[in-house]
């Protein structure tokens, strides 16, 4: 208990001391020195590590919980500074996605290079019914979810009779096919000129567009999304979590091994196929929605293959099939580049240079996939 | 009744006959082996029992039912299961948890239950898990003892058991056994048979049908041989009878000098 | 359709489908020899045109006159052998470590470097942000057949195409090293056994898939005049298309699939009112359908799994 909330204290200010050290140059110093800190401890001290990983795997509710603690007091560390919450809630979407997306391809195996088409069917669902059919947010955002489901069934039809490479291309040019739909139905989605004007949500009288008043101190009105991206990241988490550690999870582990034998053992192949790409693409559904309320403005250049791409870099990062992996990866992605601005430019091509690296020397990725370990409850003959 | 009945069964790839006209029939408890040299639609056989190719003619009938349209996975309900040649357990996946996926207690959980965490579920895991636990011991303690290990960090043998165990854990009325003995040398072998003998015993019910190339390994353990070549079935009937048969002695065990 | 329109959208369609041809030669000798799909393949075409632009300007400051012969034989060589060297180094630092490693996986890490590459181009090249203006190498008159006037970058285009994919057969068909490809294709271990080396076959079939595609590259910049760091992500999409259209790992199957795909687009656009802003829709949707229901191409036989 005490080990856990040291360690994630010391995370806390890190990230804190990332945010208020301005010269770029000092903060890639202490990343540095933290990093080989890191492989230093886990060189000399590996007990130490070790029983932290323990520690961190046997309380994972504790872990959590302390966690949330934290985060809520996040945006008065931050004394309410508009930009850096944004770019917490940018990385709360990013997680979000990166779950969704890790579950379909991390856990079941199917690869998915469009995933970006389910964020904008989410965003321009939520969009399209709260700007023109002024249905409220708070029934348009499940609604995104399910009509991103929808269109991961649709996706996964095809899926049903391809994998692998093929699956891949099939997935790309699905990604392309929703953009190029999203800028030709004009009507509807607004073309290019996208969708302006998405009306901010409200929250028992508050509008969440404002600033958050809290009398001694007053955030700006982003804090409102990071409360709301914190909850729903919270819940996506226990709900993905509950997904892998079910048998249902583990069935589709065994469909992503192979697909064959999994038949053979009485696994009906289409049910968990369109199933994990409904799953998949709900999440994405729902951080499109909270996206496209949150920005007030979408276009479909948002929800391009660039996207799709930073998506899986980030599950590759942190280790396909790890659930904190996904959301290390996700936060790190976002949060890391916003430091060095001044490089603005490179920053796509880091995106390829960690996909490139990460698959080159460290496949299993920052925080790879643990082994559920179930205890036989017959512990017979151990000896 | 006849457990499964086979009838002219036969399959055309383009123009190639890989299965021609086979017909056999299985008792509960009696086990069928399946020689043949390579290439002789030992595989194919199997590939057509478990629903994966779909037969251009022929019948089969599995406990009283048609498997003709059936997916795979609906011919594994009716109770046949079966192994591979070249393994193919879910790697990744440790020894008790490719155990469980033979198991029932997998395809009947509810999504909606897992996610809420309902104790109908967890129950059902842990029986799945007990379940698993309880059909490793066959082997006494060459499973058990590594029940966390990942399947592609087993000893070879310790594969093949774990793919009989895997086989055996729906409670299948058949199982197709493709090859069990092979790339084993003869000790291995050996072991491989008594490991099979257990089976045998542990499950009297359980009808097996073994495919071999090499017609020692399944002397002690079958009732009845069938004998393939080139797709068809040119001896069936008890062990020794097949043995003497005049056609199987020219077309596989007269060539003596040729190892197996 | 008046006949000239129709002979000016058949002679589009024909540069457009050689082309898609020259890309999808290369993902189907990198899937037939050596099982990978090489997503990296676009950013080669992309590359192949900057290279063309670049060692072009190198060339007119050094002397050469723009719109020569002379020039344009040293470019096209200078983008063969850039190509071919681009394909070696994708092979040893990118293919190669990957050997053995989940089909996944390595699908992903060339994806990772294609990322890489066209970033590098646009972040090198000056102004690269920006489409570039492609010299027009080789001046030749305007040839008119039965009143139609014809573009001479298309013909020399196509006959150019024409003339490498020929060359490509040849090698593989008529060389011994061809003998050896074909081998590897079929058998990779039978082929190590029977002393081949693989790692030399592995070697050159990239090179020469990526020299190809690097002169697709060029020939796209002749026809339309202009660049662009990001144009390799539709050249990689197409080219796959009508590789596995044809049969992944069939050269000949690539070859057809390249021109149908060319076909198809030109059609689409002029049938359909409005048709160029679903050009690229239709032929996704041609591709899926493609890969749903003939996933062994449209020649291919349907395929057994191996058990």
């Amino acid at each position: 208990m005490i080990k856990i909330l040291l360690t994630e204290i010391i995370g806390y200010i890190l990230f804190l001391f990332f945010v208020y050290v301005e010269d770029p140059i000092a903060v890639a110093g202490v990343m540095a020195a933290f990093i080989v800190a890191v492989v230093f401890l886990k060189k000399k001290c590996g007990e130490l590590v070790k029983d932290l990983e323990k520690a961190y795997a046997d309380n994972l509710g504790q872990v959590g919980i302390i966690a949330v603690v934290l985060a809520v007091t996040m945006p008065f560390s931050l004394m309410g500074d508009a930009y850096w919450l944004q770019v917490l809630n940018f990385s709360i979407l990013y997680a979000i996605m990166a779950l969704g997306l890790n579950f379909m391809t991390g856990r079941a195996g199917m690869i998915c290079l469009g995933y970006a088409a389910f964020i904008a069917i989410g965003a321009y669902t939520v969009g399209i019914l709260t700007l023109k059919a002024g249905i409220s947010f708070w029934l348009a955002l499940p609604l995104a979810g399910l009509f991103a489901s929808i269109f991961g069934v649709i996706l996964g039809l095809p899926a049903l009779r391809v994998k692998g490479h093929y699956l891949a291309l099939v997935t790309i040019a699905f990604g392309l096919i929703v953009q190029q739909l999203l800028l030709n139905l004009e009507n509807i989605t607004g073309g290019t000129n996208g969708l302006i004007n998405i009306p901010s949500p409200h929250f028992m009288g508050i509008d969440m567009g404002a600033n958050l008043d809290f009398g001694f101190m007053s955030l700006s009105y982003q804090a409102n999304f990071y409360y709301l991206c914190l909850l729903i990241l919270a819940i996506t988490t226990i709900l993905i979590y509950r997904f892998s550690n079910s048998l249902f999870g583990l069935a589709l582990n065994a469909m992503r091994e192979d697909q064959l034998a999994a038949q053979c053992y009485g696994m009906n192949i289409t049910r968990y196929k369109l199933l994990a790409f409904a799953i998949g693409a709900f999440f994405g559904g729902i951080s499109g929605g909270l996206y496209a309320a949150m920005i007030n403005f979408i276009a479909p250049e948002n929800f391009g293959y660039s996207m799709s791409i930073l998506v899986i870099s980030m599950i590759i990062l942190g280790g396909l099939d790890s659930i904190p992996g996904a959301i290390i990866g996700a936060f790190f992605l976002t949060i890391f580049p916003e430091k060095f601005r001044a490089f603005e430019d490179y920053r796509v091509m880091f995106y390829g240079i960690i996909i490139v690296l990460c698959l080159l020397f460290m496949r299993e990725g920052l925080l790879p996939f643990k082994h559920r370990i179930f205890k036989p409850s017959i512990p017979k003959g151990e000896n | 009744m006849k457990l499964l009945d086979v009838q002219d069964l036969t399959i055309c790839f383009g123009g190639v006959i890989a299965v021609n006209e086979v017909s056999f029939a299985l008792q509960a408890g009696e086990t069928l082996g399946v020689i043949g040299p390579n290439g002789s639609g030992k595989t194919t056989l199997f590939n057509l029992l478990s629903g994966i190719y779909k037969p251009t003619s022929g019948t089969i009938t599995l406990a009283g039912k048609l498997t003709q349209g059936l997916r795979t996975d609906e011919i594994f309900h009716l109770g046949l299961s079966r192994t591979f040649q070249n393994g193919r357990l879910f790697w990744n996946l440790n020894v008790l948890e490719n155990i469980m996926m033979g198991l029932e207690e997998v395809r009947n959980t509810s999504i909606v239950g897992s996610i809420m965490g309902m104790q109908k579920e967890k129950d059902l895991q842990k029986q799945a898990v007990q379940k698993a636990s309880k059909i490793m011991e066959i082997f006494g303690t060459l499973l058990t003892s590594q029940a966390n290990k990942v399947a592609s960090d087993l000893p070879y043998a310790d594969r093949r058991r774990l793919e009989i165990c895997r086989a055996i854990a729906s409670n299948p009325k058949v199982i197709l056994l493709d090859e069990p003995s092979a790339g084993m040398d003869g000790i291995e072998t050996e072991i491989l048979m008594n490991d099979l003998l257990k089976v045998k015993k542990a499950l009297p019910e359980l009808s097996i049908i073994v495919v071999e190339h090499d017609m020692g390994f399944i002397k002690g353990l079958v009732d009845k041989v069938m004998v393939l070549d080139y797709g068809k079935c040119i001896a069936y009937g008890l062990f020794d009878d097949v043995a003497a048969n005049e056609d199987v002695i020219k077309a596989y065990l007269g060539q003596g000098d040729e190892a197996c | 359709m008046s006949g000239e329109v129709f002979f000016q959208q058949f002679l589009n369609a024909l540069g457009l489908g050689i082309m898609y041809a020259l890309i999808a030669v290369g993902f189907t000798l990198f899937f037939g020899v050596i099982e990978v799909v090489n997503f990296a393949h676009g950013e080669v075409f992309m590359m192949g045109a900057f290279v063309a632009l670049i060692v072009s300007g190198i060339l007119v400051a050094a002397g050469f006159t723009m719109g020569s012969l002379p020039l344009f034989v040293a470019v096209l060589v200078a983008v063969l052998i850039a190509g071919g060297i681009i394909g070696v180094l994708l092979e040893k630092f990118i293919v190669r470590p990957m050997r053995g490693a989940p089909d996944i996986m390595t699908l992903l890490i060339t994806l990772g470097i294609s990322i890489v590459m066209r970033e590098a181009v646009m972040l090198l090249v000056p102004n690269g942000r920006n489409p570039q203006p492609f010299p027009n190498l080789m001046d030749l008159d305007s040839i008119q057949i039965g009143g139609v006037l014809i573009k001479p970058e298309a013909i020399l285009s196509i006959v150019l195409s024409a003339i490498l994919i020929g060359g490509l057969a040849y090698i593989i068909e008529k060389t011994t090293f061809g003998r050896y490809i074909r081998a590897t294709a079929q058998d990779r271990e039978a082929a190590m056994m029977m002393g081949i080396n693989v790692k030399k076959v592995f070697i050159v079939t990239l090179a020469l898939g990526s020299a190809l595609g690097a002169v697709a590259g060029l020939m796209n910049g002749l026809s339309y005049g202009i660049i662009k760091f990001d144009m390799g992500f539709a050249a990689s999409i197409k080219g796959f298309a009508a590789a596995v259209v044809g049969g992944l790992g069939n050269v000949y199957g690539a070859i057809a699939g390249g021109l149908l795909l060319g076909f198809l687009e030109i059609l689409v656009v002029s049938v359909i009112p409005d048709g160029s802003s679903y050009q690229d829709i239709v032929s996704f949707i041609i591709v899926i359908m493609c890969l749903v229901f003939r996933p062994a191409g449209i020649f291919g036989e349907r395929a057994y799994e191996k058990v």
